[in-house]
């Protein structure tokens, strides 16, 4: 999988939120967009996916422009996991996650979709909501069942946007620990929107830091997060120290106090 | 510890078996709905001020379908040119109308939208009253039907040509096919007051709706549509169950929404308008059946669109059975025993259901 994004620039109305941004994923790691709020790290996100249609540049998929692909097509090669999504009408676990499998399977729904949903609900933890009603479930939960669904999708591209958002400490620390070694193991290559500047520098194996609709950085945990990016970027005073080879961030104050 | 291991061991065949088991339950409970409409639909042709047993009923039944057998031919008669298409009427009525809610409801994302929703109802309403009381006919000898279903489609037609200017989003479009509602309520009213006592009547009589109105002649034309609607639906349903979860997911998940959307609304407002023009306006049935069978199976379209839709079937019978017998010999207007015995059946559901259905 090679998708480059080039040259995508993307305004709501006259507000351009997103300019000249260039980029390539190649082989399969886990990458993080990091950056203030509204400084377009979702609109990236989306227009990587389809979901916007950028103003300028292209996204092209191993070498064939996404928008001359149809959704359906475009569905099989990229997952998309949203911050958050709630039943109009109640489904089970079981058929919100086989939802992922659409894109792949025929009408029906075969032993093989059931087997690939049942080994994300276990990758995910979440056989024993599998009858559940997914609006039943707790925030976290909601979560790990639309990553489920991402997942059920086999693609060779997960977007997921702030995947952890609502998640405790040691359910991050999984959901991270589980993307890096989705990577390692299957050859997915996972594009994610974080908020969290520890957990990024913990498991990214690339991190993307924007700054006003732009790049501002691009590389490895002890590349980008540093003291100085830190300051430029979000206006904080922080200290780095290197805990087991990972940069790790310690605020100390905004640039303002 | 061990209990969970041996789960995980077990589990891959335990939840395969667990989702196909819920399969087989909501078939069994279509075919029992499936047996509800023969039966009462059997015992429906009994009924009439000609007495015929249910046994004969079944047995000139099997005659006109087979050829075997041997029936009283004015008995025969009465069962198959006067009763049968009333009922196959309620069977259709029902069937395509519950059809079109469920899909309506997954596609709006919104459990208040039926196939009435859109102005289809008010639109065919204004359509008979131009008929009946103008004595206008968009199509000169095709009289009451034509215009009530010319009417009753322009809503979706409006959204149409709204769509090629701005996105159609579940509320452009439901707001779009309230106001029209009104519009045309307010124009129907306008007509009434300059109509006779007797198309006041008429008019009166046909936005309650009916079967009676329902004949051989009439009846291919409908079932053709619902039939042929009804298979596109279910062809659809995975499609509608992801549309349901929203737009955004369902794009990423290869569904261009807002064009299945339209699609969608075409070909419900299709179905609906063939039904209504002919029967006048049976409320409820497409807004509460796919409740209730949502509440028993579930929101699986693929099985939720059917079982409505079946469901919708043995509901209309039913109440068409009540109208006719309740007070004998008047018979009531169907639509209002749909409501009569629908919604305190549909609250009484709501009480006793413990989980949040929507």
């Amino acid at each position: 999988m090679d998708l480059k994004v080039e040259d995508v620039s993307f305004s709501y109305g006259e507000n351009e939120v997103l300019k000249d941004i260039s980029f390539e994923l190649g082989e399969p790691n886990l990458t993080c967009i990091v950056g203030p709020n509204g400084v377009g790290k979702t609109t990236l996100a989306r227009c990587v996916n389809r979901l916007l249609r950028p103003r300028n540049g292209r996204v092209t998929l191993d070498d064939v422009d996404i928008n001359d692909m149809t959704l359906r097509e475009l569905a099989v090669h990229i997952g998309y996991v949203p911050n958050s999504s709630r039943d109009t009408f109640p489904m089970s676990v079981m058929n919100t996650i086989l939802m992922g499998r659409h894109p792949r399977a025929g009408w029906t729904t075969s032993d093989h979709d059931l087997e690939v949903v049942e080994e994300t609900m276990r990758t995910m933890g979440l056989e024993e909501y599998a009858m559940r009603d997914f609006n039943e479930l707790s925030a976290g939960q909601h979560q790990r069942v639309m990553i489920a669904r991402g997942l059920a999708q086999e693609p060779e591209l997960l977007i997921l946007d702030e995947p952890t958002s609502n998640l405790d400490v040691k359910h991050q620390m999984e959901v991270m620990e589980l993307l890096r070694r989705l990577t390692r193991e299957r050859g997915i290559t996972v594009l994610m929107v974080c908020h969290d500047l520890n957990i990024t520098a913990r498991y990214a194996d690339r991190i993307i830091m924007m700054s006003d609709g732009r790049i501002h950085s691009d590389g490895t945990a002890a590349e980008v997060m540093t003291e100085g990016n830190i300051m430029d970027v979000y206006g904080v005073r922080s200290k780095l120290i290197e805990v087991e080879g990972r940069p790790h961030i310690i605020l100390l104050s905004t640039l303002d106090s | 510890m061990e209990s969970i291991e041996n789960a995980r061991l077990n589990g891959k065949s335990a939840l395969q078996i667990a989702y196909r088991k819920s399969v087989v339950k909501k078939l069994v409970f279509m075919a029992f709905c499936v047996a509800v409409v023969i039966i009462v639909g059997g015992y429906s042709a009994t009924i009439g001020s000609y007495y015929i047993s249910v046994e004969d009923v079944y047995a000139i039944l099997w005659k006109q379908l087979t050829g075997w057998g041997v029936v009283d031919p004015q008995a025969a008669y009465i069962v198959v040119q006067l009763r049968l298409p009333r009922i196959a009427g309620a069977i259709v009525c029902g069937f395509g109308l519950a059809a079109c809610g469920a899909a309506m409801q997954s596609m709006m994302k919104n459990p208040l939208a039926d196939p009435y929703t859109m102005g289809i109802s008010s639109g065919a309403g204004l359509g008979a009253a131009i008929a009946i009381i103008l004595g206008f006919e968009l199509f000169a000898g095709a009289g009451i039907v034509a215009n009530a279903f010319v009417f009753a489609i322009i809503p979706a037609m409006v959204v149409l040509v709204m769509s090629q200017v701005r996105k159609a989003t579940p509320t452009m479009m439901i707001l779009c096919g309230i106001s029209l509602m009104y519009v045309f309520s307010a124009i129907t009213s306008l007509l009434m007051l300059l109509a006779t006592p007797d198309d006041l009547a008429a008019v009166y009589t046909w936005t309650v709706g009916s079967l009676s109105k329902v004949s051989w002649d009439n009846l291919p034309t409908m079932t053709t549509v619902v039939v042929l609607g009804s298979i596109y639906l279910q062809y659809l349903a995975n499609q509608l169950n992801i549309m349901s979860i929203g737009d955004e997911s369902a794009k990423s998940l290869g569904v261009n929404v807002e064009r299945k959307r339209l699609i969608c609304l075409m070909v419900i407002t299709l179905m609906a308008a063939s039904v209504v023009s002919f029967t006048g306006i049976i409320g409820f049935v497409g807004l509460v059946c796919p409740h209730i069978v949502r509440i028993v199976m579930g929101s699986d379209n693929k099985f939720l669109i059917p079982g409505s839709a079946i469901f919708g079937s043995a509901m209309l019978i039913v109440s068409d059975i009540v109208a006719r017998t309740v007070v004998s010999p008047t018979m009531l207007p169907v639509g209002v025993i749909t409501a009569c015995i629908g919604g305190p059946l549909f609250m009484y559901l709501i009480m006793k259901n413990r989980k949040e259905a929507w």
